[in-house]
């Protein structure tokens, strides 16, 4: 099936359709996609690190499943997505770009409300990302179903540019998404950066 | 502006009875200091109230007047109680709670 | 045990929020000894919650948590009604499923637990408001019980359905009007703690919630016993100050009327006799534990 739809940065309106409804499908292993469109892995991972390096607050939104060292694999991954966030603050510009690590620490409507400098909730991501005005985020150990919610209502209401850094088969309703993530795919993004470290233009002065 | 309960530390600290403590139906929201009020000469620590938290239904109120016969917690206004007790700055140690008392107005 | 999971990454840990890093570092998990005692000084497994000021109900949770013998190995199943605005809040796995299954849902997962850790002990307690116990969930109430599923069933009984606006319930007491009951109740509560005593319940407990060390007493009890012989019931009174038109401070004065000895909640206990023997043997052991420590302490002073 072919379709003419692309996952774009938003704000799309308030109630964006699934990309999956609009016959975006996802990666086989070994590949990735970039707006819906499916490239081999090294581009997805290529084109990922020049959005870090790009935005005016790239932002790693770490979820569960890598916040809790529940088994070795996920302390690894904790490790690795230090890593990748020490990495990406290395490598931007301090002038005018600030490198954020925000958690997702568990998926309940918080009562009576989040702390949006500190944390991202999947029932409300927009906050978080109109309060820090970040501008490309990505996420990781979020289990699925609150991933595919958190990604819908931030290309609804926010212009955020997200990456999907997935655990199973990739996620269709972020704009860039890598499957099967493992720490080594992790530290892969971060040698990525690291490369092209001065070959990205930082963000323009006065743009949105 | 708008109620939250307020407790006197010298009258709490000369009994601690723990009441209020046990029968605020919100979580960690009246704490226990064992240390509170030491430095003034007071004889045990007090209970203060997380102002954050606390949905001012009083029901320490009546448990100090009625059950303990104290009469150490009184609802106040918000912004005419002063330095207050805030969930951020309560910190657990190994048997007690310790807090920084800051102004529970931000902004 | 299961503690050694409740654990954040070592790298991430100073961007958690400070409860969580509270919950790891200064809740009572793996704690053999905790009770309510420990309210006020340890940070609570229930996180701010969306009841009303004043509720009772909160009451019950906070004493229900406090008390639980192992929370990182308990599963919890809720029911719809206001124990499911509170579940998302509470630092322990919990279930919620249909309104009225919960039993149903509980009876599977303790059997599949059972059979996943047969070295550990998995405890499951079920957690649901009248309606659900009594009402919609009574045909899964009571099969449970009949086929000796053990675990723990708690009904936080408000004599009516609070959440949406106080109609009539089962446990609502007669000729009780309630704002969307106004003939007023025609016949008399059920009489559920002696239906579980027939059902084949071995430890029930009918009271209020207005002592704290009782009600650790009773949920250890209920726990203990469901965990070694079968199903356990308690029916716990946490009124719904809104619908019986109290005021937000007077939760705690109605629960103290209603245990006095003619009234409904006065406090009833029926332990079968299996349980019994269990519980004095559990009592021995209490016994020796703190003679032990006794022992210890007097041979350390003697020491310094």
């Amino acid at each position: 099936m072919t379709t003419s739809y692309r996952v774009m940065p938003g704000p799309e309106h308030f109630l964006p359709p699934s990309a999956a409804s609009m016959g975006i499908r996802l990666p086989d292993p070994g590949q990735g996609h970039i707006h819906g469109s499916i490239v081999p892995e090294e581009e997805a991972l290529e084109e990922a690190a020049r959005q870090f390096l790009s935005a005016r607050v790239p932002t790693i939104f770490p979820g569960p499943l890598v916040l809790w060292a529940w088994n070795d694999k996920a302390a690894k991954k904790a490790k690795a997505i230090r890593h990748l966030y020490e990495t990406i603050k290395e490598c931007v510009d301090s002038s005018c770009q600030q490198a954020m690590l925000i958690p997702m620490p568990d998926y309940r409507p918080k009562y009576p409300k989040i702390n949006p400098e500190i944390e991202i909730n999947p029932n409300h991501p927009n906050l978080t990302i109109w309060h820090n005005k970040i501008d490309a985020c990505m996420f990781v150990g979020v289990h699925c179903h609150q991933a595919n919610l958190s990604l819908k209502i931030i290309r609804g209401g926010t212009s955020c540019y997200t990456i999907a850094m997935c655990a199973q088969a990739g996620h269709e309703d972020a704009m860039l998404s890598v499957r099967d993530a493992t720490a080594d795919k992790i530290i892969r993004l971060a040698d990525w950066v690291k490369k092209l470290k001065g070959s990205v233009a930082p963000p323009a002065e006065h743009s949105a | 502006m708008y109620l939250v309960a307020n407790i006197d530390i010298d009258i709490c600290a000369a009994t601690s009875c723990k009441l209020c403590t046990q029968f605020c139906p919100e979580a960690n929201t009246i704490q226990y200091d064992t240390e509170a009020g030491k430095d003034r000469g007071l004889k045990y620590g007090s209970a203060y109230v997380a102002v954050d938290r606390c949905k001012g239904c009083a029901q320490c109120v009546w448990v100090c007047d009625n059950m303990a016969k104290h009469h150490a917690i009184k609802m106040e206004m918000i912004d005419q109680i002063g330095d207050a007790a805030l969930t951020e700055n309560i910190s657990y140690l190994e048997k007690n709670t310790k807090v920084v008392l800051a102004s529970p107005l931000r902004g | 045990m299961s503690k050694e999971r409740i654990k954040i990454a070592e790298e991430l840990y100073d961007i958690m929020p400070a409860e969580y890093q509270d919950l790891v570092k200064r809740a009572t998990y793996g704690n053999e000894q905790r009770g309510w005692k420990d309210i006020g000084n340890a940070k609570e497994l229930i996180e701010e919650h969306s009841l009303c000021a004043g509720c009772p109900e909160s009451m019950a949770f906070r004493y229900i948590l406090a008390s639980l013998p192992n929370p990182e190995d308990t599963v919890m199943v809720g029911s719809t009604g206001c124990t499911s605005l509170v579940f998302p809040h509470v630092a322990v796995h919990n279930i919620h499923s249909l309104f009225g299954n919960q039993n149903a849902v509980a009876s599977g997962l303790k059997r599949a637990l059972t059979v996943r850790f047969p070295d550990r002990h998995k405890d499951v307690v079920v957690l649901a408001g009248d309606g659900a116990t009594v009402d919609i969930g009574l045909d899964m109430t009571l099969q449970a019980w009949f086929r000796q599923e053990k675990f723990t069933t708690i009904c936080f009984d408000n004599e009516l359905y609070a959440n949406t606006g106080g109609q009539e319930s089962g446990l609502m007491q007669k000729g009780f009007v309630a704002k969307m009951a106004p003939v007023g109740k025609t016949f008399e509560k059920v009489r559920l703690p002696e239906i579980a005593r027939e059902s084949g319940c071995h430890y029930i407990v009918n009271c209020t919630v207005s002592k704290p060390n009782l009600i650790e007493k009773v949920i250890k009890n209920a726990i203990y016993i469901a965990r070694e012989i079968g199903p356990t019931y308690l029916q716990l009174y946490t009124p719904c100050i809104l619908e019986i038109g109290k005021n937000s401070m007077e939760g705690l004065q109605e629960m103290r009327d209603s245990e006095k000895p003619t009234e409904r909640f006065a406090y009833k206990e029926y332990v079968s006799e299996p349980a019994k023997e269990l519980l004095a043997e559990l009592a021995a052991k209490e016994k020796e534990r703190k003679a032990e420590v006794k022992r210890q302490l007097a041979s350390t002073t003697v020491t310094v």
